[in-house]
């Protein structure tokens, strides 16, 4: 490590301050108050990986299409294995914060989506939080774009109702949802209770005659299957396509001929081959697991199913859901709470009606951002990224420039959407949902996959022409 | 010098995870694991020993949060 | 501030992508690597810091030689050999 200015080493100890001052003054008011610490501490740890294993989903196959890195693909990999390991733990319990999601082809189009898009943003939801710690305006330019159209996506109606197929219109119309959701004013309302709650809610457990909350159920049926198999498939395509023609190559000059066992200790190099990421992977797929325990260990003690109740307990009523929830996943996760920021700003201020709709309305309130805990892991996700980049003499205040600021718009845009449409982003919709042995997280994930490449084809594109007008007056032959 | 602030950092960080590992852990005691279906409304029986262990633990990390 | 590409002397070239986010950095580095002769010098000036793993991972597995990193309050300089 390099010295480190001493204003950096300040700024570090004065973020870690606050959210120590935070947690005792709030503990302090009252004991429900560790409710909300657990989502901040574990946003604080996810930050401080995030920045350290530079660990970004979007940068995993666009780097890997465009310049032919796996190390993001393997990072990512690492901590989603670790991640199902040790919340198969929770999960054997039957206690688990986790709940399923639709499976069907929905959740490969919003990963399209929100491939380009991530791949535009130079971030993906998460890559962007840890980003804006590091200084990066562009990053919080993303946030905000990922923020406002999620917010306003899940309430747009009027127009947008007539491109609602009628069959979904019909089925959102029995889902029996109170009158204040309004529930055929909406498209997003109808494209949820008329389509995707139709959709199978599927685990790989489930799938192979196994039961989720047994132990063989949680090891063999969701990990194993669900998540080992699967990701040592994609590694191994990996290696096929992309790192073993180098590492034969480096072999054949070597003036030897290649064997299996060179291939396994190229298939083993490539896993290691990024030690940082590697590192933050291990710690990040832990930390996962460790925060649903201890949501699900605080909801069991406190005799809740979701923070809305606790929330009402210590008097904040505004925002609450119709059924009294707020967001509360008991686990990573980055959307969401960036729409109900924006969700509660525009009502408070706007005076718009954000409680019509299903996302807001019935499912995940808005409530305050100060009490919201989702929002509380978020903020810290910063601050832990910050404090990592302050230490380690990376943090750098980065204005936007124009061309960045337009892709960070336009990527933020596809982002938001493609979240809304798989109710998720790639840690929501894909790393948590994956490691759970939910087969729709990889459904998600073959989308992102697909959305990457076109992301790619397009800058590759862009990349080659600016390229060609630089070196315009060089001896180059292009 | 970086790195020791880093561990200071860690040290933090390590704490609060401690003190709510010990907030969620007495619970999960109860329900046991394996088989989700197995829950009584008493919960399973817990050693005394690992009762007055837990209590300690509360004190010793409440102790420290409100030092720092 | 845009992308820059200047020739410093006789094989030896210097682009600045400073400013530059993901996944920039790394698609100009190559772009310009695929232009340059055998034994060319390439000076990278970038200060995204998730693009210096990449750059490292690609030009390892390209067999290009980093002859040279410095890294200072956040900006970073690469010096990468064109194998």
């Amino acid at each position: 490590m390099e010295t480190v200015p001493k204003k950096n080493r300040t700024w570090a100890l004065v973020i870690v301050g606050f959210f120590v001052l935070v947690s005792v003054i709030s503990f302090g008011f009252h004991e429900y108050y560790v409710y909300l610490q657990a989502y901040l501490w574990f946003g604080f740890i996810y930050g401080m990986c995030l920045q350290y294993g530079r660990f970004c989903f979007a940068s995993a196959f666009r780097d890997l299409f465009a310049v032919g890195v796996p190390r993001m693909v393997v990072g990512i990999m690492i901590a989603t294995v670790l991640f199902g390991f040790t919340s198969a733990f929770v999960n054997a319990t039957g206690w688990s914060t986790f709940h399923a999601a639709p499976t069907s082809i929905h959740a490969t189009i919003a990963g399209i989506l929100f491939g380009i898009g991530m791949v535009f943003a130079g971030g993906c939801a998460s890559g962007s939080l840890y980003k804006t710690g590091e200084g990066n305006g562009v990053s919080l330019l993303v946030i905000l774009s990922i923020s406002v159209t999620q917010a306003t996506f899940v309430d747009v109606g009027g127009w947008f109702n007539k491109l609602v197929p009628e069959p979904w219109r019909l089925s959102a119309m029995q889902k029996g949802l109170p009158e204040s959701i309004n529930v055929t004013d909406g498209w997003i309302d109808q494209y949820l209770a008329g389509y995707v709650w139709n959709q199978p809610v599927l685990r790989f457990a489930e799938m192979f005659g196994m039961k989720t909350d047994t132990v063989m159920g949680a090891f063999v049926g969701n990990l194993f299957i669900g998540v080992v198999i699967p990701a040592l498939i994609l590694l191994l395509w990996v290696y096929l396509v992309w790192v073993k023609k180098n590492h034969v190559r480096k072999i054949e000059k070597q003036g030897r001929t290649v064997t299996f066992r060179d291939h396994l200790e190229g298939f083993w190099g490539m896993i290691v081959s990024s030690k940082r990421t590697a590192i933050a992977g291990l710690f990040l797929g832990i930390a996962c697991g460790l925060q649903m325990f201890v949501i699900e260990g605080l909801r069991m003690k406190f005799g809740v199913k979701n923070a809305g109740t606790l929330l009402e307990r210590l008097g904040f009523t505004y925002g609450l859901s119709a059924k009294g929830t707020v967001f509360d996943p008991g686990y990573w996760y980055v959307t969401t709470q960036e729409a109900q920021w924006v969700g509660w700003t525009m009502q408070k201020i706007f005076g718009w009606n954000f409680m019509d709709n299903i996302f807001f309305g019935w499912v995940n309130g808005i409530p305050n951002p100060a009490f919201n805990p989702a929002d509380w892991m978020s903020v810290a996700l910063i601050g832990g990224a910050a404090v990592m980049a302050l230490l380690h003499n990376e943090f750098k205040f980065k204005k936007p420039t124009k061309e960045l600021a337009i892709w960070a718009i336009i990527g933020g845009f596809f982002m938001g959407i493609g979240s809304r449409l798989a109710l998720g982003c790639n840690v929501g919709a894909f790393f948590v949902r994956t490691a759970q042995g939910d087969p729709s997280g990889w459904l998600f994930g073959l989308g992102m996959i697909g959305g990457a490449y076109i992301g790619v084809k397009f800058f590759n594109w862009w990349t080659e022409r600016k390229m060609a007008k630089e070196m315009a007056g060089l001896e180059f032959e292009l | 010098m970086a790195r020791t602030y880093l561990w200071i950092v860690i040290i933090i960080v390590m704490a609060f995870l401690g003190f709510m590992i010990g907030y969620a852990v007495p619970p999960f005691m109860e329900v046991g694991f394996g088989g989700g279906e197995q829950i009584e409304s008493g919960g399973a029986p817990v050693d005394e020993e690992l009762k007055k262990e837990f209590e300690q633990l509360y004190q010793i990390e409440e102790g420290s949060t409100e030092s720092e | 501030m845009a992308m820059k590409f200047e020739k410093k002397g006789e094989g030896h070239y210097m682009l600045d992508v400073t400013g530059y986010v993901c996944p920039h950095p790394q698609i100009y580095t190559k772009k310009a690597l695929e232009k340059l002769q055998t034994g060319d010098i390439l000076e990278v000036v970038f200060d995204n810091p998730s693009s210096s793993e990449s750059i490292s991972a690609m030009c390892d597995s390209n067999g290009n030689e980093i002859v040279d990193r410095k890294m200072d309050g956040g900006k970073f300089v690469f010096t990468i050999k064109k194998a």
